[in-house]
């Protein structure tokens, strides 16, 4: 009979199924005549399969998924950006760089920010964005990036009009830039965001084009993108701000008294920014 | 709304739609790396003991593998790969840096692994079958706190072999050792575990105690019939 002793490391690794085939079969012999080791060898299983099905029944909590949803949906934009460089960069030296990448931004109850609790060493673990929310982001830049004839084009009959649709006053504001002048308002339509009705007001000054989206913040799914938030001073007082790009334009959104606002332009996005300061 | 207008504006939208579900190579890997979340929060959930730095974890090392997507090998086990990097994140960032390593490295690892600590045959049976249903429970949790107790070396090799049913050569490329310290590590863990389950055993009155080698104690459960 082979000795225990020989045959204990090699347990292990049996229980494990790593034994090398030419080991295994001494061992087996072992264990048909050893009880002692037999024991071991299923207490080691038994112990196995409980420490395995006791994990195994983990699941990862659904605001972990949704964390790393956000992250990752940041990642993907940075890695798009990083692919594609943006026409304008001028605002990257503007802004600090890990703040402008991303952050997240929920519209419904107030615009807040979802932090990231956990403070990792890179910049980039401060990236957050919802995947779920992408769309409306996009949605909000698409009377931008794709616009449409406008169904109105008086400002009086487009707050009259669109108002009860959209559920929060729409009123075509007068809109300033400092090297481009005054834009004039050009006419307004109503589109869709997450399926809730919103106003895209379009403005120019020769080729230069501006859409303020009006929407009703309390209709929209809370909402997150890749987004910086930033602060602003308007008037006097603080305004939160989240500026960034998409659909290849610069993109401010921002709630004030109830109203949300989504200010896209071929601009860059400190131009956005100040705009969404002055409206 | 004209009808013109409206339909322009519902192909805009379906073609939107299109390219943003078009097959996608960030899009794939992502996918295929968020299939293992569970999997990686329950190793990280016994690796760190705590299930919101265990959340931390998983969503470090997810985002460290989205980051190093081009270091996958395509057609290799993306699992492997993950819990290389979860368990490469724990060791180098979550693990009480040092002290552990100092305290049981030595003592567990110098030390012959299989001398110490004798348990009867019929004794271990009792552990596994514990006679009272009732017990089980009690000693599954009694093992899971075992577990939890076990130093930060011997316990990732145990999760990720037990758990996850890495092999060795994995487990040591995720710990960054060789195979032979991950099969003493495990081995030392295994040991560690049973005289935990043994001492809470007879704490329990499930065994009596076993005061040397081959002695003539009669556990309770070996009154059953004899196998």
């Amino acid at each position: 009979m082979i000795p225990c002793r020989d045959t204990l490391r090699a347990l292990d690794a049996y229980v494990d199924g790593e034994l090398e085939p030419s080991h295994l079969l001494s061992v087996e012999q072992h264990l048909v005549e050893c009880s002692s080791c037999l024991e071991r060898v299923e207490l080691a299983r038994a112990m196995k399969r409980a420490i395995r099905n006791e994990a195994r029944g983990e699941r990862a909590p659904s605001s972990l998924r949704s964390r790393i949803a956000i992250a990752a949906a940041a990642e993907r934009a940075i890695e798009a950006e990083e692919l594609h460089p943006r026409r304008a960069p001028s605002w990257r030296s503007a802004l600090p760089w890990a703040a402008a990448a991303s952050v997240a931004l929920a519209i419904g109850g107030g615009v807040r920010a979802i932090g990231d609790h956990h403070a990792g060493s890179s910049p980039k673990s401060e990236l957050l964005a919802s995947s779920a929310s992408i769309p409306l982001i996009e949605d909000l830049a698409g009377p931008h990036a794709q616009p449409l004839p406008p169904e109105e084009l008086d400002p009086a009959r487009v707050t009259r009009v669109f108002s009860p649709i959209v559920g929060v006053p729409v009123r075509p504001v007068s809109l300033h830039h400092e090297r481009h002048g005054a834009f004039s308002f050009t006419g307004a339509r109503l589109f869709k965001v997450q399926q809730e009705p919103a106003a895209s007001l379009s403005y120019n000054a020769g080729d230069r084009r501006v859409t303020v989206v009006v929407f009703d913040p309390q209709r929209m799914p809370k909402a997150s993108c890749c987004l910086a938030r930033r602060t602003i001073n308007a008037g006097g007082e603080e305004r939160t701000v989240f500026v960034g790009r998409a659909k290849g334009y610069s993109l401010a959104v921002y709630e004030r008294d109830g109203v949300g606002y989504a200010v896209s332009s071929d601009l860059g996005e400190n131009e956005v920014l100040a705009m969404a300061a002055d409206l | 709304m004209d009808t013109t207008g409206e339909r322009f504006q519902l192909a805009t939208m379906v073609l939107r739609e299109a390219a943003r579900r078009a097959p996608d190579p960030a899009r794939q890997f992502e996918d295929n790396v968020l299939a293992h979340l569970d999997g990686m929060y329950a190793v990280a959930r016994r690796l760190t003991r705590d299930a919101s730095i265990a959340e931390d974890l998983v969503h470090d090392a997810t985002i460290k593998a989205l980051r190093a997507r081009d270091q996958f090998e395509p057609g290799t086990n993306i699992k492997a790969w993950l819990l290389r990097i979860l368990t490469n994140t724990f060791i180098n960032g979550y693990r009480r840096v040092g002290l552990e390593r100092s305290t049981f490295e030595g003592a567990h690892e110098t030390g012959d692994p299989v001398a110490d600590g004798w348990i009867s045959a019929a004794s271990m049976r009792a552990m596994r079958e514990p006679e009272e249903e009732a017990l089980r429970p009690v000693l599954r949790a009694e093992l899971s706190r075992a577990v939890d107790e076990l130093p930060d070396e011997f316990r990732v090799a145990l999760v990720l072999c037990d758990v996850e049913e890495m092999s060795y050569k994995e487990i040591a490329e995720a710990m960054g050792t060789p195979i032979g310290t991950v099969m003493s590590r495990i081995h030392r863990a295994r040991k560690i575990l049973q005289q935990k389950l043994q001492q809470h055993a007879i704490a329990a009155g499930l065994l009596r105690e076993e005061p040397d080698e081959g002695s003539n104690v009669v556990p309770l459960a070996a009154r059953r019939a004899a196998r």
